[in-house]
């Protein structure tokens, strides 16, 4: 085989993938980016006329609405899980091979169940004779039932649950491959296990937070099937309307510039979040040094 | 060397690759149908009936299955001018919004004999596609909690505004099919119309608070049902005997004035396989097809020669009884559906 | 500040790696643990930092029973063999790491830092990662860190085996120095017999958890008390047999072929009848020996190498093989296959008991 062949092969190679991802997602975006400034009527996208009026119908108070209570709702979920998936990816880190493999196992189990199915079992823990509400009744610490579904508590309960692993992962990644000796280094130095945490453990696996908080994050900002079973049309969220007003009302270009600014918008929080981590990182340590 | 070979069987593979699609297309033989990925494909693929239709036609029949009839309609749409599925089955609102883009062709009286045995008002905007079903818009009951309370079961659309209800409902959002129904009956009621929609808003309003879920799917309703999340529920008649089927005790009812929500057949423009196409939609329409729905999933034929006979045979309506169903003015609800989906998403969704 | 370890015991499962360790290690001085790999000495010193916790026994720290102390409270500060430096901090913040846990005031931490970084000649490189600087100068942050905090006790665990060997030697000489001038109490842990010779003042030898032998370079090297640690310092020729007769500082030994060789002897060598070995290291063999080397046997050379510093000789004296290190002088050494007479002095042979 000659030398200009094995130079292209690498390229021959990655031709199958680049040729679907073109077909599967580029030319859709770009068409989508297209059909953003079309007009619409009942009859169609009218393809001939250029227009802003998608994006501007999103200035309306009820859709910028939707957009904040998307943006909000993704927020807290990935706080609340940052902070949740903290302790277990420590606590799962420390164990011995086998038994960190069936946690994660574990905690990946949701991921691999079908959204509907899930649904259903939140319905039998969420619901108003459901376990949870039953137990609070039975404990006397509730008349009515507390609405956990069908508002945004299920939501935030439902997707912390569903999107618990893109956190866990890299995290557990991150912290088990700290090499113990740091710790130890930092207790025989002095510090207590809260300073060793706080100087050597956090600062470590901060970029693995970060990066799965923002994975975490991207995901809820696009979550649809979730906000959809567990907060029905009450809690509306981006995705969601963005379904409705592409395949129900067939208005493309609305559906379209949605979901530009959806996509728009995420990039924009994903790649400010990791400004911030490249700035703080050089930051963790003691005024000392200055 | 060795590598060698590996770069020409990856050019060899490619090649293939290429040609496929050219080559399953040369064969002429196939109908694709799109249609729901629900009882249609249960029919087609499980039941046997696709094995059935290649033996009567010759043609083999492949199924592009959808899970709501917007998305039908939707992909569809995408498909004009150069449509990869020869024939759309979907809700009547839904194919409108398809005919309203021009996206279907006219049926052939010559090449669809079956079209003779329909009853008048299967008939579709002059051709442009044919009800082949159609579903009665219902109401159905948790048995249990009813019996439970004490309460009264509901009989008519009326029933629905009880203040012991409150809490209670299940409802399909505007969005879906049976919400536009029952929203348009709301209107009635209240002294609106389609034209005057108002009505049907301001009623949609004052049970908001007390609706459990805006649902649109029969899976969801089974499930808050079961759990006794909901007690009534606004959704297709057999739909209910669905649930019932599978153990959970609700009790479907009929109230009057009667909606229909219709399922609709018909050729796309342009199909690749017009002849195919044709021969599909008289088979859908053909008794035995019908008369397997009718008994199979309660739906009532809209082809006049169709005996339904079995369990189902009292939940169909046959002949006169056709005549009773309350028809809608589809050409306000196309032009409005837009308008009216944005309106309850605003007004009415996030109510609590 | 003097350390002991009173019968220090530790298991891991099956395996004890520490096996009733008893020590005691001076003020100031510059003490090795010096064994192979698996020996338990890394446990020994994770076990005085506080990083291991022991079975039994305990680590006295200056009169105080330190055994039971947190990591965090121990007057003792580790340098790790990969060193363990913080990634993430600069060299100056891992430098002051230990005095802000103290909780020194800012501007003392300053100066510290400098003058520790200064010490081991790194002044000017504190803003730098540690990805940023030579494996050399890693290892120099690393002990400037465990210093500035001015321990009671250094721990030094193969401070240098990731060095090259260039830099590993001008490293052993830096470190005594530094040493020497803070006048710290410091434990080497290495297998390396030369590191240990070279900057020790008292070295342990380890072998499966327990004390071989206790002593000062010398007395390890040319004294060695135990089979394991006399082949373990450096090469030795060997007479196997069993003892005849102790007297006046002095054993024979008669080995299954019949030769009588005679090695001098304290007062706990084996006792006559005992199973033991004659040995004798190399260097300490003369050819054509003088009138003082009054252990002597006939050979015949099978070959000879040239060292540059000094010729090894393998030589076959009936059964036994022989190592002879000699100088490198102006006559050219004997070639093989010539007949030579080899000896050495009793004085220079040790006796072991049979392994």
């Amino acid at each position: 085989m000659n030398a200009g062949a094995r130079r292209w092969l690498p390229f021959l190679l990655l031709l199958p993938l680049t040729a679907v991802l073109c077909v599967g997602f580029l030319l859709p975006l770009i068409q989508s980016v297209e059909n953003s400034f079309h007009g619409f009527s009942p009859r169609g996208i009218d393809r001939s006329t250029w227009t802003l009026a998608a994006y501007t119908k999103l200035f309306d108070p009820f859709y910028a609405g939707v957009f904040g209570r998307t943006l909000r709702i993704s927020l807290i979920i990935s706080a609340i899980t940052a902070v949740l998936a903290y302790p277990v990816a420590l606590y799962v880190a420390q164990l011995r091979g086998r038994a960190q493999a069936f946690l994660l196992l574990v905690y990946m189990s949701p991921w691999l169940i079908n959204v509907v199915v899930k649904a259903f079992g939140w319905t039998l823990l969420l619901g108003p004779r459901g376990t949870i509400n039953t137990i609070l009744r039975t404990l006397g610490l509730t008349d009515a039932p507390v609405p956990l579904m069908f508002n945004e508590t299920g939501v935030i309960i439902g997707l912390i649950h569903g999107h618990f692993i893109f956190v866990l992962l890299p995290l557990w990644a991150a912290l088990a491959g700290i090499d113990p000796n740091l710790r130890w280094a930092a207790g025989n130095l002095g510090a207590r296990p809260w300073e060793i945490f706080r100087r050597v453990t956090l600062p470590l696996s901060l970029p693995a937070l970060m990066a799965g908080v923002i994975i975490n994050f991207t995901m809820n900002m696009a979550a649809f099937a979730t906000p959809a079973l567990l907060g029905g049309t009450r809690v509306q969220v981006v995705s969601f309307l963005a379904y409705e007003v592409n395949l129900v009302d067939l208005n493309w270009p609305l559906g379209a510039a949605m979901s530009m600014v959806l996509l728009v918008a995420t990039l924009v929080l994903v790649v400010l979040s990791q400004r911030i981590v490249a700035s703080g990182r050089r930051r963790v340590m003691f005024e000392g040094a200055r | 060397m060795r590598k060698d070979r590996i770069v020409s069987s990856l050019a060899a593979a490619a090649a293939l690759l290429a040609l496929a699609p050219s080559a399953a297309l040369a064969q002429g033989k196939e109908v694709h149908l799109l249609s729901w990925g629900g009882t249609i494909q249960t029919m087609l693929e499980k039941e046997g009936w696709a094995d059935r239709f290649k033996k009567e036609t010759g043609y083999t029949l492949t199924l592009v299955p959808k899970a709501t009839s917007s998305e039908i309609i939707a992909t569809a749409i995408a498909q004009k001018g150069k449509p990869q599925v020869d024939v759309v089955l979907c809700d009547m609102v839904a194919y409108l919004q398809g005919v309203e883009q021009g996206i279907f062709a006219t049926l052939d009286r010559a090449k669809v004999p079956n079209l003779a045995k329909m009853v008048d008002l299967a008939w579709v905007k002059d051709g442009k596609g044919v009800m082949t079903y159609v579903d009665v818009v219902g109401m159905m009951y948790q048995e249990d909690v009813f019996k439970r309370k004490g309460w009264a079961p509901p009989k008519s659309w009326a029933d629905i505004m009880r203040p012991e209800l409150k809490g209670q409902l299940l409802i399909p959002p505007v969005s879906n099919t049976y919400g536009v129904y029952f929203l348009i009956e709301l209107a009635r009621m209240n002294g609106g119309s389609e034209k005057n929609i108002d009505p049907g808003f301001e009623a949609l309003k004052k049970l908001a608070p007390g609706v459990v879920d805006w649902t649109t799917t029969f899976a969801k309703i089974g499930t808050l049902m079961q759990g006794e999340a909901a007690s009534l529920a606004v959704f297709g008649y057999t739909s209910g005997f669905e649930i019932r089927k599978r153990g959970t005790p609700v009790m479907p009812l009929v109230p009057v004035p009667t909606y229909m929500s219709p399922t609709v057949a018909g050729a796309m423009a342009g199909s690749p396989n017009p002849e195919g196409a044709s021969a599909l939609v008289n088979w859908l329409i053909s008794e035995p097809v019908l008369a397997y729905r009718g008994e199979r999933f309660g739906n009532t034929p809209m082809n006049r020669e169709v005996k339904v006979t079995g369990e189902n045979a009292e939940r169909v309506l046959t002949g006169d009884q056709l005549k009773t169903l309350v028809n809608v003015d589809y050409d306000t609800v196309l032009a409005k559906r837009a308008e009216w989906n944005d309106r309850f998403n605003r007004e009415i969704a996030t109510v609590r | 500040m003097a350390l002991e370890l009173r019968d220090l015991r530790k298991r891991f499962g099956d395996v004890a790696a520490i096996d009733g360790v008893a020590l005691r290690i001076e003020d100031g001085e510059f003490f090795s643990l010096l064994g192979p790999s698996g020996c338990g000495k890394t446990t020994i010193l994770r076990t005085i930092a506080g990083i291991v916790t022991p079975d039994a026994g305990a680590v006295v720290l200056g009169g105080a029973d330190i055994t039971r102390r947190p990591l965090h409270a121990r007057d003792v500060t580790l340098v790790f063999q990969n060193y363990a430096l913080f990634p993430h901090l600069t060299v100056f913040d891992n430098v002051a790491f230990g005095l802000v846990m103290r909780r020194v005031a800012r501007a003392e931490i300053r100066t510290r830092v400098e003058e520790a970084l200064a010490l081991v000649r790194l002044a000017g490189l504190g803003q730098r990662y540690p990805a940023q600087v030579s494996g050399g100068q890693q290892q120099r942050v690393a002990l400037a860190r465990a210093l500035v905090v001015r321990p009671s006790v250094l721990l030094l665990d193969e401070p240098l085996s990731n060095l090259d060997a260039r830099l590993r030697d001008e490293m052993r000489g830096e470190l005594r120095e530094i040493q020497r001038r803070v006048g710290i109490t410091t434990i080497l842990v290495t297998h390396d017999i030369h590191e240990a010779f070279a900057m020790s003042d008292r070295i342990a030898v380890l072998d499966r958890g327990r004390v071989e032998q206790i002593g000062t370079p010398t007395e390890i090297y040319q004294r060695p008390r135990t089979r394991f640690v006399a082949t373990f310092s450096g090469q030795m020729n060997e007479f196997d047999g069993v003892v005849e007769a102790v007297a006046d500082g002095r054993a024979s030994v008669a080995t299954p072929a019949g030769r009588r060789v005679a090695a001098a002897v304290t007062d706990d060598a084996p006792g006559p009848g005992a199973r033991a070995s004659v040995m004798v290291r190399p260097e300490r063999v003369r050819l054509d020996p003088p009138a003082d080397a009054d252990q002597r046997l006939d050979a015949i050379v099978e070959s000879v190498t040239y060292l540059g510093g000094s010729i090894r000789m393998v030589a076959r004296a009936g059964g036994d093989r022989l190592l002879a290190d000699l100088p490198t002088g102006d006559a050219p050494p004997p070639a093989p296959g010539a007949r030579v007479v080899l000896g050495w002095r009793t004085a220079d042979a040790v006796l072991v008991a049979a392994g």
